[in-house]
């Protein structure tokens, strides 16, 4: 076990911020990212020893985007963690507007279409790994990315551009 | 415009994380312990995982009712006395719980609903089980036929596998001889599990299925029978440890001193890492494979 416990520590090290972001990508809060994210490696941890180094991360990837997936789930699994996460604010810096009006923006696609678009344009996975991330066809990826697109095209279009 | 093409979708979607992180306030170490927790209700332990005291008394030794001469130090080995028996009901074994158990609705006919005060003290905990007879096993060909004929029967799916199966004969190990195997079964994209441990137990099936009523330390208590040859089953609620995994056992007493354990759960190793949320067995079908192993195999 303790073997085990060291790898699984230095995993958890190297991929837990990456995966808090693709899961704030998703949510658009750092608490829901972070439960979601705890979710993850939770789930991940009983299997450690069954998953191959080359695959780990594509694992992670579909376990993460299932937990954010699955939100009745999330909130049921959101009374076994460990401890309270509080939100937590950012600090403002000079990008924050765009930052802020495209994660609104980004919020507005319903959460499936969201998922593809994090996955596909935040991870930078192709169509291929996003189609084995959620489980279904490239087809179905792309379709869902050009529905996400338009959804995004749409709010960003009705909204007000800033004036400086 | 700017979601025309890929780089410039990129480009405006990596602004939502190009920001500084929040410090994380999760630890590997809390992972690791919550891991571990789910580790042990997969694989069939959620009674280890629910009994608080299940760290001082040791997994191996009680976590599945098995018979132990094994005490913590300082202790005395000789098994408390069993609380009084509240039920003796004797009835043939066709009319099983069909939706047991609610704690609001009265037990199936031929099934009493066991008690959930504590003889023991506020905190509803199982007393120590006391070493047992160390039976010999049954033959482990028969039990996984009859476990998974059973399944394949009750549930319509051809495709239950036996996942893994062992079977410890050595009858000098402190709690004897303990045949497992756990089968899974097809659901949806994923799988649910039932895992099923035979060993043996001491004092007569009523002690003993008395002594396992605060099997899971939540005072809810269990719905029991007693089958005309005096075989004790012992059905208790479903727990929510985990809210996608749930999870449901059943013991059985022989008057020979086996006892089979049967555990259902709504996860499995070789599925998705999430659970079902459902349970690959109704009561009924439960109480029915622990019944055909009581009587079939004895």
């Amino acid at each position: 076990m303790r073997a085990r416990d060291q790898e699984f520590t230095e995993f958890f090290a190297a991929r837990f911020d990456g995966a808090r972001r693709i899961a704030f990508a998703m949510c658009g809060s750092w608490a829901d990212a972070e439960e979601i994210a705890q979710t993850a490696f939770v789930r991940i941890y009983p299997r450690w020893p069954k998953i191959r180094t080359g695959t780990v991360d594509a694992y992670l990837r579909t376990v993460l985007t299932r937990a954010f997936l699955d939100t009745r789930r999330r909130r049921n699994i959101r009374e076994q963690v460990f401890a309270e996460v509080p939100e937590r604010s950012v600090p403002p810096d000079h990008s924050s507007h765009d930052r802020l009006a495209m994660q609104a923006a980004l919020m507005s696609v319903p959460p499936r279409q969201r998922a593809v678009l994090v996955l596909r344009f935040v991870a930078d996975l192709s169509v291929e790994q996003v189609a084995e991330t959620l489980g279904c066809s490239t087809g179905t990826v792309k379709s869902q990315t050009a529905r996400g697109l338009a959804t995004l095209r749409a709010h960003v279009d009705s909204t007000p551009t800033r004036s400086n | 415009m700017m979601f025309d093409d890929e780089d410039k979708t990129r480009s405006a979607l990596h602004k939502i994380v190009d920001t500084p992180v929040p410090p994380a306030t999760t630890t590997a170490e809390q992972v690791i312990r919550s891991g571990r927790r789910r580790m042990l209700l997969q694989r069939g332990g959620a009674v280890a995982a629910a009994v608080a005291t299940l760290t001082v008394i040791g997994i191996g030794a009680t976590a599945f009712g098995g018979p132990s001469d094994v005490s913590p130090a300082g202790t005395s080995t000789t098994p408390p006395p069993p609380p009084p028996s509240t039920a003796s009901v004797i009835t043939p074994p066709t009319d099983l719980p069909t939706e047991f158990p609610d704690e609001n609705q009265p037990p199936p006919p031929g099934w009493t609903r066991m008690p959930a005060t504590d003889h023991d003290g506020p905190k509803c905990e199982s007393p120590l089980p006391g070493p047992g007879p160390h039976l010999a096993l049954p033959e482990r060909s028969e039990v996984e036929d009859l476990v998974l004929g059973t399944l394949r029967e009750l549930t319509g799916e051809e495709e239950v596998t036996l996942f893994e199966s062992s079977w410890d004969t050595d009858a000098d190990k402190p709690n004897g001889p303990i045949g497992r195997l756990t089968a899974e079964v097809p659901a949806d994209d994923n799988s649910e599990s039932v895992r099923v441990e035979v060993s043996s137990f001491a004092g007569t099936p009523v002690q003993a299925a008395d002594g396992d009523i605060h099997r899971h330390s939540n005072c809810v208590g269990p719905a029991r029978r007693v089958l005309e040859d005096g075989t004790v089953l012992q059905l208790y609620p479903p727990l929510a440890a985990l809210a996608d995994q749930p999870f449901q056992d059943v013991h059985a007493y022989l008057p020979s001193g086996r006892m089979y354990q049967v555990f259902a759960w709504g996860g499995s190793e070789t599925g998705q890492p999430w659970g079902t949320g459902k349970l690959p067995l109704t009561p009924v079908q439960l109480a029915e494979l622990v019944q055909r192993l009581a009587t079939d195999i004895g």
